[in-house]
């Protein structure tokens, strides 16, 4: 990554998520101020309410709803190495739900559990719970962090993949739900069968040498194993 | 420098980054709260 693209997209990342929270938190407050007064507030336009929202709020929320829109939109465009932009929903979701529990539980009027505010709860503890489990239990099934994070970076060309098989032209074909790669013989080499695996290692290990995690030595040295391997098998 | 330390410094930079930026947008925000609706937040069980 040229230096000057480093440093547009450091200053982008940390402004897009520092506002992301900023957005946030000022909706987790702000719904905590509206949810003191009862829960339920209105202002504005020519109608008398019965309940005035507290002072800012309305500012507040509309700034919370579409800047951290915008802004975790700025973070997940210009972020690299890392992206936390999957976490955004969890902790939207379980925090408000945090706030329906607190006052649910314990309400500013002191009249007992409000029980409307438990079931939203409950709603928004499983819409940001259940996500975020299945986030953290895809992170910890990785199986290598450097493959698997090599995995989304842009594929290897055909051409590329030709020349260290040294069978011919290679068709990956899908049968019966299994993917397969054939090698059709062009030469004296025997016809066979490459798994994708050995494509996707190829493609991994390339992407890990353009990403300069592997050296040109290195590179060379682990696509000639996994090639050699291949001929054994 | 190798492109390979090169590559681990850029992705220790992100992480820094975004250890940063989380604390600081928590702090951006109670401080927005507090000037747009003229309260103080404070912490603590209710």
């Amino acid at each position: 990554m040229p230096p000057g693209t480093l440093t547009r997209k450091s200053i982008l990342t940390f402004l897009g998520l520092a506002m992301s929270c900023a957005a946030l938190t000022t909706l987790f407050l702000s719904m905590r101020a509206v949810m003191e007064i009862g829960g339920a507030c209105g202002s504005g336009g020519a109608v008398v309410y019965r309940r005035a929202c507290p002072e800012g709020t309305g500012g507040l929320m509309m700034f919370s709803i579409f800047g951290g829109l915008i802004f975790l939109g700025v973070y997940a465009f210009s972020t690299y190495a890392l992206n936390l932009v999957a976490f955004a929903w969890p902790a939207l979701f379980i925090s408000l739900g945090y706030n329906f529990f607190d006052y649910g539980i314990n309400p500013p009027n002191d009249d007992g559990a409000v029980v409307g505010w438990l079931i939203c709860g409950v709603l928004f503890f499983l819409m940001g719970g259940v996500p975020l489990a299945f986030a953290i239990w895809a992170l910890a099934n990785r199986k290598d962090s450097k493959l698997a994070r090599a995995v989304t970076t842009k594929s290897l060309d055909a051409s590329r993949l030709r020349q260290p098989l040294r069978r011919g032209t290679v068709k990956p074909r899908r049968s019966g739900g299994v993917a397969t790669t054939t090698a059709t013989a062009t030469t004296d080499a025997p016809p066979g069968t490459h798994s994708w695996s050995v494509i996707d290692a190829l493609e991994r290990l390339s992407a890990m040498h353009e990403r300069g995690e592997l050296d040109d030595g290195e590179y060379e040295a682990a696509k000639d194993q996994v090639l050699a391997d291949e001929e054994q098998s | 420098m190798t492109e390979k330390t090169l590559a681990k410094n850029v992705r220790y930079l992100a992480y820094a980054i975004h250890a940063a930026a989380i604390p600081v947008g928590i702090w951006i925000g109670i401080q927005l709260y507090e000037w747009m609706s003229g309260t103080e937040v404070s912490f603590g069980f209710r």
